[in-house]
């Protein structure tokens, strides 16, 4: 070899090293791990009976519904960064500086357009849980973070944007909802604890009529094998959800990742996962929450809650991951029975008029993001439609509009 | 270091250098024995830079070979170059850094050498060169000889094998020049070989015991400065006030080839004084291009054939007139 | 041992110029910019301004990070592509890049030196930005625990201790265009053409991580996490971004070391 061209290898050769390090570890991070073979049944038993209660770890949400972005949203402030400073590996959706209110827009858009980027585009939250009453959620934001802290029946959120600190006190263990919560979720209000069996029997004995249930191909999560748990609605139901498919940790059957594919959408509208995931008890001083001593801090008393409501079913449904407002709005009770129609996936809930906060009538964002429909005004997203009826009603649901006109005009 | 087998500090053989479609120097052989003072000659631009660049392993070659105190070049670089003190194409310095400073650094660069008496080193290089008084003086406030001054001591601040000096006394003053003729005499005599290009022939004459001269990228002549001599057409010249007689003699002897007349200033006579040619003294002046006949056989011809002859004499070439003869007359660039 | 000999001459080389001096000086104004601009006008600042300005006013310790927040996007990298754009142009400028090969540093050994210096200075430009921040925050606000991103509070020495981390960060952050600018810098004998070439490739590969079209391309630019140094002022410490910058500024100067590596060992020196 030429001397000259000697020289010029480390320069050809570094960047092919780099790449094949990058493609090999892609391809074990995308290859099928061995697991032994197991039906649905099994991992629903594996994942009920998971006894990991402390963890630690990292999450990405990532969704794509189909949502026109908003002018605002992550809009970087002058000296902020080009663009979100968490979002690292390849194929990061772009930047969500965080909710950008800005100043013109009124108080309700700036909540809608918060909850509009809340749940477009991705984001990163680390997640600290110690038992079923100690927990905390920091939502990862570029030159900011939003912290809820949960600690026995204190409950702290925390904007650092804001320097705004709400401290509110969570009913006592033990008491209504704490019960109803156990009730859900083995359906044995009392006696002792369901065995991981009985739960897995009894999800699918409930979730048999609308549907089908299967294991797939196991796949790796934050460097963990995974078995994935696919339900997908039946023939029979008319909803916009393809399928939801759940990576249970094959080693502690704790559920790592989640992800809902919409109908007729490639990319999945919300993709939820563990990007690193440690289950261990994380330090207990996580949990002891002091606000700064410069910040406002409000006490929020629980009945006195008049924010519109935001803790609706269809949110619930895209949005598993637990955030601040999920855990900031647990109700001691749900939504009334009568608001829903149907069961399964095609569900739809309505809202009765006179319960619809009249922000979101006046909205102008809304306004902007709506299409006139037969019977009302349509905010579409690929996985739930929100349909606000002339009458004021407005209707929820993971299913085609036809539906929502068919529930409105039925009722 | 040992010398190479063949007793050369540099060798090259068909060394070339193009820049795109420009030679600038072509197969070029040259053989530069150890101990020497080696003069290379070549007017502007006929890369002599360019080779002494190739020697030292900052450019490299075309095609051909090096070998450098016995090592190939630029290969053996790093060992080769530790014995090997340059300047090459003036010197060059750091203008914010004090003169000892720079040479503080470069000789820093050099992974050999001791870093114990590297101050006593640079500082008895400094005085060497005449610069012990400007030292501490930032390059930017040196005069032009000051530089090159600098530069000679940096080439010395290690006793080297090999020094290899491209144009030295470019920018110097008479007493400058001359101490570097005395230095390079004095390394020399201690048995460093040392390597000039330089178009200052006088000086070269001066220092030199071997040469080669460059021409348009090619080397049109090698040896030493005697051998380079001979090769040029020598001159008979005779004081006599028989001209006439004398070149008969002169024609006899077969060194008037054009015959009786002085055609083209080969042979000339030349008035001389006030006197006339009856009385006074002409001058005579034949070539004598083979060293043929000898001296004394020519002397003897003419005083024989009662040729008064008041003054004889051989003149050798210059170098200048041979580094002209190589070279050629034009003024411009070549090229 | 050997070569450290060059090592040192070449510290000496950047810091004994006076144009070091005069652009760490120019970094070290920023803070005492900030802090003097928050002092005059009284009041908590309206209106939206870099990253934490509000928050000088009551602890001094954020002047100095405002100032690295300040100077990351535009005057760090600036002053950084001037020593990376001289390193080897500068000396081919100067004509003793050829004194030093042959004196000889090999080209390899000349590189790594050169590279070595330009590191140490964008270390030594992250440190003057955060030193002279708390110190002028010290003497016209006072400094006392910091309250960090997540709502915590950790004591003054702690908060020293992530204010270091910070400039490390911003300082391994410019290492990968300190090494692109050594690369731009064999490619060129002019100095200045080396040093802006540096610059407005910092500033290219900014304004390309803002181009939403190319997500694809931003995990690799070499500007992507020069922000990330707000994950330090978490609770814990997100270290994620940390390695993640130093991981991506790794593969630059390997990259960018080798291809120098190869230009500068294959080219004549002929300045
Ligand atoms: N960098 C270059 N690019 C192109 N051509 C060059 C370069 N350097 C030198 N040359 C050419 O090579 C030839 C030899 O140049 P060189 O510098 O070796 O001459 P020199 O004998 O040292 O002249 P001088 O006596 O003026 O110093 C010249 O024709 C010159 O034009
Ligand atoms: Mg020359």
């Amino acid at each position: 070899m030429k001397p000259a061209l000697k020289k010029w290898m480390p320069a050809a050769a570094i960047p092919a090293v780099i790449a094949a390090t990058g493609v090999g570890l892609g391809i074990s991070a995308s290859a099928t791990p061995q697991l032994e073979p197991k039906t649905a049944e099994q991992v629903i038993e594996l994942m009920a009976g998971s006894e990991v209660t402390a963890f630690s770890g990292r999450i990405h949400l990532s969704t794509d519904l189909g949502i026109p972005a908003l002018p605002d949203a992550g809009a970087p402030a002058s000296f902020g960064p080009p663009q979100d400073v968490q979002s690292a590996g390849p194929g990061d959706g772009p930047s969500t500086g965080g909710p950008g209110a800005g100043a013109r827009t009124s108080a309700a858009d700036a909540g809608i357009a918060g909850l509009l980027n809340l749940v477009s585009g991705s984001h990163d939250a680390r997640v600290y849980v110690d038992g079923p009453d100690k927990a905390r959620v920091q939502l990862l934001e570029g030159m900011g973070e939003k912290d809820v802290i949960r600690n026995g029946t204190s409950l702290w959120t925390y904007d650092s944007e804001a320097n705004e600190a709400v401290h509110t006190t969570l009913p006592e263990p033990g008491s209504a909802s704490a019960s109803k919560f156990r009730e859900h979720r083995g359906g044995h209000a009392t006696g002792e604890a369901p065995t991981p069996g009985q739960l897995a029997d009894t999800f699918l004995a409930a979730a048999e009529p609308t549907t089908t249930t299967t294991v797939e191909d196991g796949s790796t999560v934050a460097g963990r094998d995974v078995y994935n748990l696919v339900l997908t609605p039946k023939k029979s139901q008319t909803t916009l959800i393809e399928d939801v498919t759940i990576g249970v940790d094959a080693a502690s059957g704790v559920p790592l990742a989640v992800s809902v594919d919409a109908v007729g959408q490639d990319a999945a509208a919300v993709d939820l996962a563990f990007t690193s995931f440690t289950p261990k008890a994380p330090d207990a001083k996580l949990f002891d929450f002091t606000p700064p001593a410069d910040a406002t801090v409000h006490e929020k008393n629980l009945q006195q809650d008049s924010n519109w409501p935001k803790h609706t079913y269809g949110q619930k449904l895209q949005r598993p991951m637990p955030s601040k407002d999920d855990a900031a709005h647990q109700r001691p009770a749900g939504p009334p029975d009568d608001w829903f129609t149907g069961t399964g996936w095609d569900t739809v809930a309505t809202i009765p008029a006179e319960q619809v906060p009249a922000e979101l009538k006046t909205s102008a964002l809304v306004g902007q993001l709506a299409t006139d429909v037969d019977g009302g005004k349509l905010l579409h997203t690929s996985l739930v439609n929100v349909l606000i009826s002339d009458d004021g009603r407005v209707l929820v649901g993971a299913v085609p509009l036809q539906r929502l006109q068919a529930v409105a005009d039925g009722s | 270091m040992a010398p190479g087998d063949t007793g050369l500090a540099i060798e090259t053989s068909q060394l070339s250098k193009s820049f795109g479609t420009r030679h600038a120097v072509n197969n070029l052989d040259l053989a530069v024995p150890h101990g020497s003072v080696f003069g290379f000659l070549g007017p502007n631009g006929s890369g002599k830079t360019t080779t002494i660049r190739m020697l030292l392993g900052l450019a490299t070659p075309t095609s051909g070979s090096i070998s450098v105190l016995g090592r190939p070049m630029p290969a053996a670089g790093q060992d080769v170059l530790p014995h090997v003190g340059a300047l090459v194409e003036g010197p060059a310095f750091y203008p914010f850094l004090s003169g000892r400073s720079n040479l503080l650094r470069l000789d820093a660069a050099n992974p050999r050498s001791a870093a114990a008496d590297r101050r006593r080193r640079v500082d008895r290089a400094l005085d060497t060169v005449g610069l012990g008084q400007a030292a501490r003086l930032a390059v930017h406030a040196y005069s032009l000889g000051m530089k090159q001054r600098l530069g000679i001591a940096n080439a010395l601040a290690t006793d080297h094998e090999l020094l290899v000096l491209d144009e030295p006394t470019n920018g110097l003053d008479p007493q400058g020049t001359r101490e570097v003729r005395h230095l390079i005499a004095s390394l020399a005599g201690a048995g460093t070989t040392v390597f000039i290009s330089s178009h200052l022939l006088s000086e070269i004459e001066q220092m030199c015991t071997h040469a080669a001269v460059m021409s348009n990228g090619n080397r049109v002549a090698q040896g030493t400065l005697a051998e380079l001599r001979s090769g040029g057409n020598g001159t008979v010249v005779i004081h006599t006030p028989d001209a006439d007689a004398a070149r008969t003699v002169l024609g006899g002897l077969g060194l008037l080839p054009g015959g009786e007349a002085a055609q083209g200033g080969d042979t000339a006579v030349v008035p001389h004084g006030e006197t006339g040619e009856e009385g006074g003294t002409g001058v005579v002046q034949v070539p004598w291009p083979d060293d043929e006949p000898a001296p004394e056989s020519i002397v003897a011809a003419l005083v024989a054939a009662g040729v008064r002859v008041r003054g004889f004499a051989l003149e050798r070439p210059s170098l200048e007139d041979r580094f002209v003869e190589l070279t050629g007359e034009g003024f411009d660039v070549a090229r | 041992m050997p070569g450290s000999a060059l090592l040192v001459s070449e510290l000496a080389l950047v810091f004994r110029r006076r144009r070091t001096w005069a652009m760490l000086a120019a970094l070290g104004a920023v803070p005492v910019l900030v802090a003097v601009a928050v002092r005059l006008t009284s009041g908590p600042p309206t209106g939206r301004g870099p990253a934490f300005l509000d928050r000088v006013a009551g602890n001094g310790l954020f002047v100095a990070i405002v100032g690295m927040f300040m100077c990351i996007p535009l005057f760090l990298p600036l002053t950084v592509s001037v020593v990376a754009g001289d390193t080897i142009a500068g000396e081919a400028g100067h004509g003793t890049l050829r004194y030093l090969l042959i004196a000889p540093a090999s080209r390899g050994r000349l590189l790594l030196v050169k590279y070595f210096g330009a590191a140490v200075f964008c270390l030594a430009a992250a440190l003057v930005v955060a030193l002279v921040g708390v110190l002028i925050g010290l003497a016209l606000f006072g400094v006392g625990p910091v309250t960090l991103l997540s709502g915590d509070t950790i004591p003054l020495g702690e908060s020293l201790g992530r204010i270091g981390l910070m400039a490390a960060y911003v300082a391994i952050s410019l290492w990968g265009l300190a090494a692109i600018g050594l690369f731009i810098s064999t490619l060129t004998d002019v100095p200045v053409g080396a040093m802006a070439a540096t610059a407005v490739l910092s500033v290219a590969s900014q304004i390309l991580g803002q181009l939403p079209q190319l997500d694809w391309l931003h995990p690799w630019l070499f500007t992507q996490h020069w922000f990330g140094f707000a994950d330090l002022l978490r609770e814990p410490i997100l270290w994620a971004s940390f390695g993640e910058n130093a991981l991506l500024q790794a593969g630059y100067v390997l990259v960018f070391g080798a291809l120098a590596y190869g230009r500068l060992s294959t080219k004549d020196v002929l300045s």
